[in-house]
């Protein structure tokens, strides 16, 4: 699966068109600078989710808002940069929210003696158990028997409220059930399981019994998730698709080169039509005139 | 890169909460949300269960425990369903 963290093809990539690196990088400079002195509103916030290196281009003095807490919570992989670079504390307390950046800050202090935790170890084998496949995980390599007790405790006592504990519960004792009964064991969870995208494309894969537009549903919020349905089951779920991403222009551009839709130009003047990001549409009409549409 | 004093603390209120409770507010869906179930869990003394709105429903029977005596390979495949045929 195919997972893209950021949007690629509205910024000229891949492959990268003639200027593009410069370009990004010019724009990527100016919007930090701005953020100095400039209020961190929707529009901000929206240029951060689709081009994260800006929060590594701040400078130290500016001082990020709990606002942009779900923007950097999507971006893990760049609080981690700056992580390494800076060994800010503070970016050790937020990599703990990440179940799979508590595993890297592990295997980091167990495998860099230049990097210090600044918590007990306990805390970020903890913070792995928000998504019990990264503690088995750790369980397993590090032959962590003393851990291995508390993450199963643990999913026993959060499967009925967290997804992913739900699923991790859900494979361990499918084995020991029959098809049928595996499938009545996922329809019980259902409601819970179907809240997020990526143990639904999991569900996809592994039970095909389960009505597909359901499983779709859970993606229809989250642009990356619709470009991996796209490129499965595009056809099928094709005015959907088309309909969410036309309120995601940077996504949509990255639609449009992995389908090559008849109607592209179409579809790229409607999603021009209703961006009102000021700071977006520069790129949504270079990407059309790159594409010869202006 | 510098958090300013209220994400700081919002980011170490949920870290010093019991996992259960970290279980229940993670992962962010948006951060109005998020603000609210994190300041509900602080009310409820950080308790093991999780915040209201996210209990669970009852369950009529109880399900069995998982008596794995061995730490499982986590490889996909290897908790793959029964299979269809």
């Amino acid at each position: 699966m195919k997972l893209l963290k950021q949007p690629q093809a509205i910024f000229g990539f891949p492959p990268p068109s003639s200027g593009a690196l410069q370009s990004v990088d010019r724009y990527i400079e100016q919007l930090a600078l701005s953020l100095g002195s400039r209020n961190w509103d929707r529009d901000v916030r929206e240029m951060l989710d689709l081009l994260p290196q800006v929060f590594l281009k701040l400078g130290e003095k500016v001082e990020i808002p709990v606002d942009c807490m779900k923007v950097l919570s999507h971006h893990m992989y760049i609080v981690y940069q700056a992580y390494l670079r800076d060994r800010n504390p503070q970016l050790d307390d937020l990599l703990q929210l990440d179940s799979e950046y508590a595993y890297h800050l592990l295997h980091l202090f167990l495998e860099n003696s230049d990097y210090k935790p600044y918590n007990p170890i306990e805390k970020y084998k903890e913070a792995l158990l928000t998504d019990p496949d990264w503690a088995l995980r750790w369980c397993l390599e590090q032959n962590d028997s003393l851990f291995y007790p508390k993450v199963m405790k643990h999913l026993v006592g959060t499967k009925g409220y967290n997804a992913r504990s739900a699923i991790v519960h859900h494979r361990l004792i499918a084995s020991r059930l029959d098809r049928q009964g595996a499938l009545a064991d996922i329809q019980q969870r259902l409601p819970l399981l179907l809240t997020d995208p990526c143990v639904c494309l999991w569900l996809l894969e592994f039970y095909p019994e389960l009505e597909r537009r359901k499983l779709f549903a859970s993606a229809l919020k989250d642009p990356p998730y619709l470009l991996v349905w796209a490129e499965k089951h595009g056809r099928e779920f094709e005015e959907s698709i088309r309909r969410a991403l036309l309120l995601h222009p940077a996504w949509l551009a990255d639609y449009l080169n992995l389908t090559n839709p008849p109607d592209a130009r179409d579809l790229w003047l409607q999603a021009r039509s209703r961006c009102t990001n000021d700071l977006l549409l520069p790129w949504v009409e270079q990407y059309g005139k790159a594409a010869g549409w202006l | 890169m510098t958090l300013d004093s209220v994400f700081i603390a919002a980011v170490r209120a949920v870290n010093a909460m019991e996992p259960e409770a970290r279980s229940a507010v993670l992962p962010i869906r948006d951060v109005e949300t998020f603000r609210e179930s994190v300041a509900r869990a602080l009310q409820e003394g950080q308790s093991r269960s999780p915040p209201k709105g996210h209990q669970p429903p009852k369950e009529k029977r109880k399900e069995p425990e998982i008596p794995e005596p061995e730490i499982p390979d986590v490889d996909a495949h290897a908790f793959a369903p029964p299979s269809i045929s």
